[in-house]
């Protein structure tokens, strides 16, 4: 059922999210075509400006619309209307959450990817080139701290979309409790929820004597950069752990208020 | 095999203050159409919602077909609400899709056939549709399932009487004698002729449960008669 599940989920979304993806790399496309004719003149010039900025915009606006849109989704799926089907699907509520966090994660992490894609296809004299990836890999494959540096990013940065979309689903579950104001429930819950997990999560950061010593020792994003010991990975440590506890709360937070207090309008 | 198909035992249910289900039990048996009949904001919607797993009752339980409301009765109850539930973007075909991925006694032929009495073509888009249009749509898949009970709320509120009597024979022609529906409904003259009981709904308590030739036998009135009757404002 969780691939029936996964299924129909991208078959209702894959059109909204192809539409985002195509416009980056269409204006991207753009964008380089208009500096590659490059009339002379200070209209055009101020026309390439825009469109670049408007296309940089758009390569930050994408992963963020997608993440808004999955909730969206979501919220109609489970609260509004659509979830008086959703909730006779014959189906276990944790394949219906997994269906739809598991669905939301993709398509966030492939218009993440599609940045540095457009990047290199679309930019002139772009800050890296295929010939500099291939080297950056060669480097990174040749030492082992930097292998485990760069999977333990990748794997926070799924960690992180998968607890951020967890957390709007706790506090959507929530916000069932506010009949006629279930939107605002959602969105009190979410910041009740965020401020609180953001200000346990610094307090451990500074009273765990190990990790208090990292962040002094990286209290700057030149010295992160410039790391050669095993820092970084040890405050990735520290914060994956952190980030995933916090995702099985509000996991549990949403599984039980949509199986156990489910009140549909 | 077990008669009763439906059951609630001491179903209580509240939203906030106000009492909507009242200390309610009684059973409904196989192969019945029931229509389970009551003012607004009689407790009819929320039953038939606590039937389906929609909401949770506050005290009480409620067995379909020897199993508590979950995953199991999902498999065997055809839910209508009474509003419209299916994601508006979508093609006609795509929503007989779904159906038919998820539920195993989904009949997909019955449902073209029902499509194509009413003239409704599955390329269509829902949110192309009239809200009647799409009231068929939503009948049309429930009751295109082979299902054990099919409970309906509100079926033929929003269509064109002619619909509606199409409507009331499809209910008809799905009766066997392991099925049972379930119809909430205001229009209780239109539907009195497929009725077989009735369940007469006030203020969260049943004020009766009876069948409908009884009620014509004994009382000598029309079950819509009887309704205005017990109703009265």
């Amino acid at each position: 059922m969780l691939g029936k599940i996964i299924k129909h989920e991208f078959k209702a979304t894959y059109k909204t999210a192809l539409t985002m993806i195509l416009s980056v790399l269409l204006v991207g496309g753009l964008v380089r075509m208009m500096d590659m004719v490059s009339f002379d003149g200070t209209i055009w010039r101020i026309i390439e400006m825009i469109m670049a900025v408007f296309y940089l915009l758009l390569l930050i606006a994408v992963p963020v619309s997608m993440f808004v849109v999955s909730i969206a989704r979501f919220y109609r799926t489970m609260v509004k209307d659509e979830g008086y089907l959703t909730h006779t699907l014959p189906v276990k509520k944790t394949q219906l959450i997994n269906g739809k966090l598991i669905t939301s994660v993709i398509w966030i992490i492939i218009s993440i990817m599609v940045i540095p894609l457009s990047l290199l296809i679309n930019v002139k004299n772009s800050i890296y080139t295929f010939r500099d990836i291939a080297e950056l890999l060669k480097l990174v494959f040749s030492n082992s701290t930097y292998i485990m540096d760069c999977v333990m990013f990748i794997l926070l940065i799924i960690v992180s979309i998968m607890t951020s979309l967890l957390l709007c689903y706790a506090s959507i579950g929530m916000g069932q409790m506010f009949n006629g104001h279930r939107l605002a429930g959602s969105v009190l819950f979410y910041f009740i929820f965020k401020y609180a997990f953001s200000f346990l999560q610094l307090f451990l950061m500074l009273i765990i004597p190990s990790v208090a010593d990292m962040m002094n020792k990286y209290d700057t994003v030149n010295k992160i950069l410039m790391a050669e010991d095993n820092g970084i990975l040890a405050l990735m440590l520290f914060v994956m752990p952190f980030q995933i506890i916090l995702g099985i709360i509000c996991y549990l937070i949403a599984y039980w208020r949509f199986s156990k207090k489910l009140n549909l309008e | 095999m077990d008669n009763v198909i439906w059951k609630c035992e001491n179903l209580t249910m509240k939203y906030g203050k106000r009492q909507v289900l009242n200390n309610v039990s009684f059973q409904l048996e196989r192969g019945k159409i029931i229509g389970l009949l009551g003012p607004n904001g009689s407790g009819k919607t929320t039953l038939i919602k606590l039937s389906n797993g929609l909401l949770t009752p506050k005290k009480g339980n409620i067995i379909i077909d020897g199993h508590k409301v979950g995953l199991e009765t999902k498999k065997i109850v055809s839910y209508l609400p009474e509003r419209s539930y299916l994601d508006n973007s979508l093609k006609i075909y795509q929503i007989v899709d779904l159906f038919q991925d998820f539920y195993e006694d989904f009949d997909v032929n019955k449902a073209y056939n029902m499509l194509k009495d009413l003239k409704i073509n599955p390329e269509d888009r829902l949110k192309s549709m009239s809200k009647g249009t799409k009231e068929k749509v939503q009948l049309i898949l429930v009751m295109s399932r082979e299902a054990k009970l099919y409970m309906l709320d509100e079926p033929i509120g929003g269509v064109d009487p002619a619909a509606r009597d199409y409507i009331l024979r499809t209910i008809i022609s799905n009766y066997n004698p392991d099925a049972s529906v379930i119809i909430s409904t205001h229009l209780i003259s239109d539907i009195e002729q497929v009725l077989d009981d009735v369940v007469f709904i006030k203020e969260g308590e049943v004020m009766l449960h009876k069948p409908v030739d009884e009620i014509r036998e004994e009382d000598g009135k029309s079950v819509d008669e009887l309704f205005r009757e017990v109703f009265r404002c």
